[in-house]
């Protein structure tokens, strides 16, 4: 009996420290643009803003483009195409010299999505 | 004012009649209340249905009048999605989980032998209703009309519009609302209604598995599991209601029921008030408090009904084997690991690297435990999977091997000992064969999973211009051509990609609606045994000369929906018994 709360306790300790480690591994903070213009350099960050309209541009499979929070603008580079052309989306990426580069572009999406004014 | 609304008013008296009359009716011990208490109850919920028919009704005629219609719905949209677009936001599912609630509430107090006990258990069902109630009247009623009417509406999120939609929250939503009542009879009498508990286990999986589905169908990331906190909330209470399904008594079973209860609130706390600012959330208005208020509440009187009735025998302190204890004791885990890193998500975002180091490993300890416990000999099954884990190790390497090795070491033994049974003749139920089914399902999950997560191939935006193929992973990839279509609802345009010799169709639709997300691009599979050619289109070039695509190699994807389908067909078998 002692025994076994022994190996309980052992377990339960021991799981928690990798649960802990692992966490803090595994977490990328979430920003905003002017935040993130504040911070100067930054792996790994999650930005939400909105893209600048007019502001994309399509070059040999890449895009440029801007976004915004309404108070900072920053450039972004992306591999790749993008789906959606206006609206918040959340950019993943590593920010250096002033421009984004993005590895992840997400949209906001589905689960309960209202248009602003309402 | 109008019809629906009033019938959801008067679900509200109806219900707070219902709990009243339980309440007085079990105090007085006086049968005539608590048939009232029925009554009530029934008509609470004929009203729903009627406000929730009133709501559909709606939506069928394009009353863009309710800024509910008007924001999920428009003109072109088919009636199916014009019917499913009833719960695609917060009001309606909302209404849906109390008509859903409601519903079962009028099945159980028919089923079960009323009685003083269930009398008082039906006070908790009804007042819970009750409370559903009031947050949709008060919080998120969907009979709220705008100013003036729209000729249109804004129409629904293109995401939605997919066959899931329809079956999914509603499945979901019966699986949340079936848990209410083994919780109250808990409660009150200490009974716990295994019946119900699998009935909400059965629900549960149909649900996530629709998710799942639809995920890797429609959202064109390749996988059927993202641990995103949404998805998450819906598994945590599966988690407790799969352990819950293991104990028959004791205080652990008593525990595992309240917070597979509590855990089904805080997954509407999660999804629906916007707490989360995942991808998933959109909503700014925070009505949480609502929602912890009433986990709160039902939380101490879970804890005051259990040292109330310390000393009854249902929840006396039970002798476990060490299996059992040791399962429980992974169950914890698992569930503890997967609720840090959803509360994590209320506050930063957490990466898929925490769950695979944390869930996964514990899932692969569960799916050996189900070998360990259905074992009477070890010796065939440990040289087969060792045989096979071996050729594994080769092929990708050692995580993958430690899977395959659990899982041939688990199936065997699952169908080494069935075999066993059925040579000697001993008659075999359904009860057997659930069993079987349900287990050997975790098993295939376990496998498939772990492959998909850890050796999946990805390459993304691959450029394929026209007449001029693309090699990657072996596959000759050439784009034959584009057309384009139309309807009333939509544009569609059409690519076809060649791989190999067969031809994949990859669609972009765009909806006549003026919402910034009316794009969406369509997945198309190649489904082989051992692995999907997943393909996901990206964008057209602006001459139609070339597209983009990301392509994915998804091993052993095969495996997780056989293991969903498993766990289903058992399910059933077990709910039929």
């Amino acid at each position: 009996m002692e025994n076994k709360k022994l190996l309980i306790g052992i377990s339960v300790i021991g799981f928690l420290l990798v649960m802990i480690f692992s966490l803090f591994h595994s977490i990328s903070p979430y920003t905003t643009v002017s935040k993130l213009v504040e911070m100067g350099n930054a792996n790994n960050v999650q930005v939400v803003g909105e893209i600048v309209k007019g502001s994309i541009l399509m070059k040999d499979n890449k895009t440029y483009f801007k976004i915004t929070d309404g108070v900072k603008t920053v450039d972004v580079v992306y591999n790749g195409q993008l789906n959606y052309y206006e609206g918040q989306i959340v950019i993943i990426g590593d920010f250096k010299n002033g421009v984004l580069y993005a590895t992840e572009v997400l949209r906001k999406c589905h689960t309960e999505y209202r248009l602003e004014g309402k | 004012m109008d019809f629906g609304e009033i019938s959801i008013q008067f679900a509200l008296i109806s219900s707070l009649i219902s709990t009243f009359s339980f309440a007085y009716g079990s105090f007085k011990k006086d049968l005539r209340l608590l048939k009232i208490g029925e009554k009530a109850l029934h008509f609470t919920t004929i009203l729903l249905l009627s406000s929730l028919t009133i709501l559909i009704y709606y939506f069928l005629s394009d009353n863009f009048s309710f800024s509910y219609v008007y924001f999920n719905s428009d003109i072109h949209l088919p009636i199916y999605y014009k019917i499913s677009a009833v719960w695609a936001s917060k009001e309606g599912s909302l209404l849906l989980w109390a008509f859903c609630t409601s519903f079962l509430a009028s099945i159980f107090v028919n089923v079960e032998k009323m009685d003083l006990n269930l009398a008082k258990s039906l006070i908790i069902v009804c007042s819970f209703i009750f409370s559903l109630i009031s947050i949709v009247l008060f919080t998120s009623n969907p009979f709220t009309r705008l100013a003036y009417t729209h000729p249109n509406g804004l129409g629904l999120n293109p995401l939605l519009r997919t066959p899931e939609m329809i079956f999914h929250p509603p499945a979901i939503f019966l699986g949340y609302a079936a848990v209410t009542f083994p919780f109250a009879t808990a409660l009150v009498s200490k009974d716990f209604k295994r019946n119900w508990i699998l009935l909400s286990w059965f629900f549960l999986t149909i649900g996530i598995f629709l998710g799942a589905w639809w995920a890797y169908k429609t959202l064109g990331w390749g996988g059927f599991w993202a641990w995103d906190p949404v998805e998450n909330a819906s598994l945590l209470p599966w988690i407790t209601l799969t352990a819950a399904l293991h104990i028959k008594r004791g205080k652990e079973s008593y525990f595992l029921i309240v917070l597979s209860f509590l855990l089904v609130i805080l997954a509407t706390f999660i999804t629906r008030s916007g707490i989360i600012k995942s991808v998933h959330a959109f909503s700014q208005s925070l009505q949480g408090g609502v929602y912890l208020i009433i986990i709160l509440v039902f939380f101490a009187a879970s804890i005051y009904a259990y040292f109330k009735d310390r000393d009854d025998e249902k929840i006396k302190e039970i002798k476990m084997s060490t299996t059992l204890s040791v399962f429980l004791l992974l169950m914890i885990f698992f569930l503890s690991a997967v609720f840090a890193g959803t509360m994590s998500s209320i506050f930063t975002s957490v990466n898929r690297f925490y769950y695979y180091t944390t869930a996964l490993p514990v899932f692969g300890l569960i799916a050996a435990l189900i070998g360990i416990c259905f074992a009477k000999n070890f010796k065939i099954p440990i040289v087969l999977a060792s045989i096979s884990s071996l050729a594994v190790f080769f092929l990708v390497g050692i995580i993958g091997a430690l899977a395959t090795f659990i899982f041939s070491f688990s199936t065997s033994i699952l169908m080494l000992e069935f075999l066993k049974k059925l040579n000697r003749k001993v008659s075999i139920n359904f009860g057997d064969l659930s069993k079987l089914l349900i287990h050997l399902g975790i098993v295939f999950l376990f496998v498939g999973s772990t492959f998909v997560w850890m050796y999946e191939v990805k390459h993304e935006n691959v450029k394929i211009n026209r007449l001029d193929a693309v090699e990657i992973e072996g596959l000759k990839i050439s784009y034959e051509g584009a057309l384009m279509k139309q309807d009333d609802e939509k544009y569609t345009l059409i690519a076809f990609i060649k791989l190999n010799n067969k031809t994949v169709v990859l669609k972009q639709y765009v909806y006549k609606i003026y919402r910034s997300d009316r794009v969406v691009n369509s997945v198309d599979t190649i489904n082989y045994l051992t692995h999907d050619v997943y393909i996901a289109l990206k964008g057209f070039s602006e001459d139609f000369n070339a597209v983009t695509v990301d392509l994915y190699i998804i091993p052993l994807i095969f495996f997780v929906w056989v293991g969903f389908y498993l766990l289903m067909i058992g399910g059933y078998f077990a709910l039929v018994r």
